[in-house]
Order: C-alpha cells, then structure tokens, then sequence
C-alpha cells in the first residue's frame, strides 16, 4: 500500500472509463480477485468513483455488543463519520445478502458527510427511501428485516473483504451497473494510465472490425493491443 | 477479558457438544454452532483456549506487507498456542481453499495444539490426522493450496468462522456433533449449567423408560421437571 491519498485528478480520470476496462487493468497489474461478487447496482445507471472507508461485521454475540461503543460512537457512526465528500462506504456483512447493514435513519449520516455512495455485500434496508439521500448503492440485496441476529458492527477502517475481495481504507472503488471493481491505492496511477490507452485502442479495434466487417477475434487480441500500444494510431 | 482456567476447561472435557449449545443459548449467545464445519478426525474430541487466525482475499501489496517469512500472521497465530489450546481460523467459508497442509501445521504439533478449526478447508490430512495427534475440524479437505483464494492476514484478532464470533481466549468445544463457541466471560455460568442439565437429562431418560411414556413427557425440561430432580436427590 502506498502511503499517498490517491489524487483528486487520478479519481477524476477514472470517471471518464468503464468498470469493465478498469477490471482488465486491475488484473493485469496481478490483483485478482478484484471484482466483487454478488454485489448489484440499485441505483442503475449511476457510475460511482471515489475513495474507500470501510466497516466490518461480525457475527452478533452479546458479550460483543456490550463491549463495543454504543450510540454515535458505535463502530458503523465512527465509519460513516470519516466520510470526507466524494468517499465511499464499504461495508463487509461476510456475503449475507440477506442481513442488513442499514436503512433510511441509519444511513443519513452518508447523506449528511457528502458520501459519494454505499457498497455492501450485506443488504439496504428501506431503500427506496435512501435513494432519495442521492448517492449510489451497490449491494448484495435489499431487505425488509433488521441486521440482528446476523451482523454486528464491529470495526471502522479495517482491512476487510467485501463481495470476495481485500478492502483497505484508501483505495478507489469504481461501479456501474456492471458491478464493483477495487483499485488497490498503491496502483490506482498505473492503471487508469493503462485503462485510458485500453480504451482508446479498444475504440480503434471497433472502428476496423466495422469497416472491414471481419470477426472481432481478428484484431480483437492480444497481440493486436500490443501492437496498438507501440504504434498508437489514434495519436497520428 | 476473564482468562479460562484449566479447571473450567477439564470439566468442559467431560460434557457433550450438544448440551454446551444448549447452555450457550440459554445464556443469549446465538450463532455459537458453526455451520458447515465439520470433524475430520472422527471420534476425538476438544475443549480448549482459542487462538485465532483471519484470512482475507489475496491481494499482491497486502501480502508484499504481512507475508514476512517466520513472521507472516499464520506463524504469529500458531506460535501463540500453548499447549492444549485450539487454533480457529476465519477462512470466510471458502470450503474448497486451504489454510495450510502438513508443512506449515507442524508447528501446531511442534506447539502442543489440541486441535484446528476453520470454515476452509485442509490439506494434507491423511498426514496431520495420522500424525500429528491434533483434532481437525474444517469445511472440507482439498489437494489445493490457499494461494489464490486466501492469504493469512492478522492473527489473534475477532474473527468469524462458520459464521460465529470468535475471540482469542474464547473455549472452543468440539466433537462429531460439530464445534460450538463459549465465550470467554460466559464460560463459567455455561458449566455450570450443562453439568446439572445433563444429571437432569439422565434423569429425564430414567423417568421416560421406567414410566414408558413418550419423552414430551419430560421434554423439553421444564424448571418443574429440574426441581424434580433435586427432590429425587433428597434435597
């Protein structure tokens, strides 16, 4: 991990890609698992970039629940409140699609901080009534019940996993309705450097097959791309 | 935290899994049963201290900063158990991912371990279960290593593991039944507890037999049926 905050100019270029391409740069940097599973878009047609902090759950058990603080400085208020504008909020309910992390009162203080979105592999509750908050959900599902007896919350801006991947305060997340995709901070530079060229040979790949109405597979490969990358067309 | 004495745990040694739940439960303590772990050496039994070890999903800068050799956590967590105790790890229920094989859990042998549990799955265990005298509780066994999959994270930290709380310093019982977790600062009420429910269970099944009756009559036991009990006993 790098020390550095990922620069507001690095998350500004990656509103400008798809998830799907960021996915291929994240991977190709070696960091997979990298998108998250099971987790959906509920507010569709939003595409969410921003910084992470996180929260963990854990299975509920009294002892536990009376150690940790309660009120506002119960672990999940702790994590909200570290919000800056523009952040988001990643919460690991250990894949229970069903458990909720929290409905409409709960989740206020999102809206409150100027949270750019909520992506949980645990479920929203009350969430038509969140969406009207204005930011972007990403989740395992959506629930009437409450989170007891399935998830306690229990850390604020640990190392967690959400959806099967790692988590650290800090790096990028990015989503469409393709699903969630984790930046490791310590590459967020590298790969929007290569996910921006991606794109643009991507484009070019296109616009030949379509002109010269072959099968993608004909220069839709790899060595294509590694051509493209030396000889940058699009550049002449 | 109230440290389990030896004396709580030889007494936890002589009662079943099941009616530990039982006790758990009564006291409020629900999830303590892990779902989907099962014994894999069948008919040895624990009870002991938990340690515990948390993986996360791999990722290369978080294993360039806590793989360190000798030092990664799967050591750090191992080489914290002392004789008897029982190592639990949070493999978040990858079944088919291994949290090591015969190499790396001979330090649990090496440490005196009574056992390792986890909701992923081991290795090697034709090896560890002939060899190694600890009692293996897992989601499965694999020929696959955890690489991919999982990487050890911090040790000795609140984890999860068959979806219940774990905390180092917990008791960790465990039998062909399954594993059940008894907290820490619950474990000396729980025992006393499953100690008099199981004098008043071998009551019950007496009464059940010699009265050949359907056991609705007697249970589940009721406060009449303890205060029964102890009559019986003259008290």
């Amino acid at each position: 991990m790098t020390d550095g905050k990922i620069s507001d100019e690095i998350v500004q270029r990656y509103r400008n890609v798809t998830v799907a391409t960021v996915y291929g740069g994240v991977i190709q940097k070696g960091y997979e698992p990298c998108f998250m599973r099971k987790v959906q878009a509920f507010t569709p047609g939003e595409h969410l970039v921003g910084r992470v902090k996180t929260l963990r759950f854990v299975p509920p058990r009294i002892d536990i629940q009376k150690e940790t603080q309660r009120g506002a400085k119960s672990p999940e208020y702790v994590a909200m409140g570290s919000c800056e504008p523009g952040d988001v909020m990643v919460m690991d309910a250990m894949g229970k699609s069903w458990a909720s992390i929290g409905g409409d009162v709960k989740i206020l203080q999102l809206k409150m901080a100027g949270a750019e979105g909520l992506v949980t592999d645990g479920a929203i509750r009350d969430l038509d009534a969140v969406k009207e908050y204005g930011f972007k959900l990403f989740a395992g599902g959506r629930t009437g019940a409450v989170g007891i007896p399935d998830v306690w919350p229990y850390e604020a801006n640990g190392t967690i996993q959400c959806g099967g991947v790692a988590v650290r305060p800090g790096d990028l997340i990015v989503g469409d309705d393709d699903g969630i995709v984790v930046v490791a901070a310590g590459i967020a530079e590298a790969v929007i450097d290569w996910v921006e060229e991606h794109e643009q040979a991507e484009e070019y790949i296109k616009a030949l097959i379509e002109s010269e109405n072959v099968a993608p597979g004909k220069y839709y490969n790899t060595q294509s791309f590694e051509r493209l990358a030396h000889e940058r067309p699009w550049e002449k | 935290m109230a440290e389990i004495t030896q004396e709580i745990i030889d007494r936890y040694k002589k009662v079943t899994v099941a009616t530990v739940y039982g006790g758990v439960r009564k006291l409020g303590y629900d999830p303590s049963f892990m779902r989907e772990v099962k014994a894999f050496t069948p008919g040895k039994t624990i009870a002991g201290r938990a340690r515990t070890l948390r993986f996360i999903p791999p990722r290369p800068d978080i294993m360039a900063e806590v793989h360190q050799g000798a030092d990664s956590p799967e050591y750090v967590a191992m080489g914290s158990c002392e004789p008897g105790d029982i190592l639990v790890c949070d493999g978040m229920g990858k079944k088919y991912a291994a949290i090591g094989g015969d190499v790396k859990l001979l330090q649990l042998k090496m440490r005196g371990a009574a056992g390792m549990v986890t909701d992923a799955a081991i290795r090697d265990l034709d090896i560890v279960a002939k060899d190694y005298g600890i009692a293996i509780f897992a989601g499965d066994r694999t020929p696959m290593g955890g690489a991919g999959e999982i990487d050890p994270f911090e040790a000795n930290c609140t984890i999860q593991c068959g979806g219940v709380a774990v905390r180092p310093g917990d008791l960790i019982v465990g039998d062909d039944d399954g594993v059940v977790v008894v907290p820490a600062v619950a474990a000396k009420e729980i025992i006393d507890w499953v100690e008099e429910h199981e004098a008043v269970e071998e009551y019950v099944k007496g009464l059940i037999q010699s009265e050949n009756v359907a056991p609705g009559k007697y249970y589940p036991i009721t406060e009449a049926t303890v205060e029964q009990y102890h009559r019986s006993l003259g008290g």
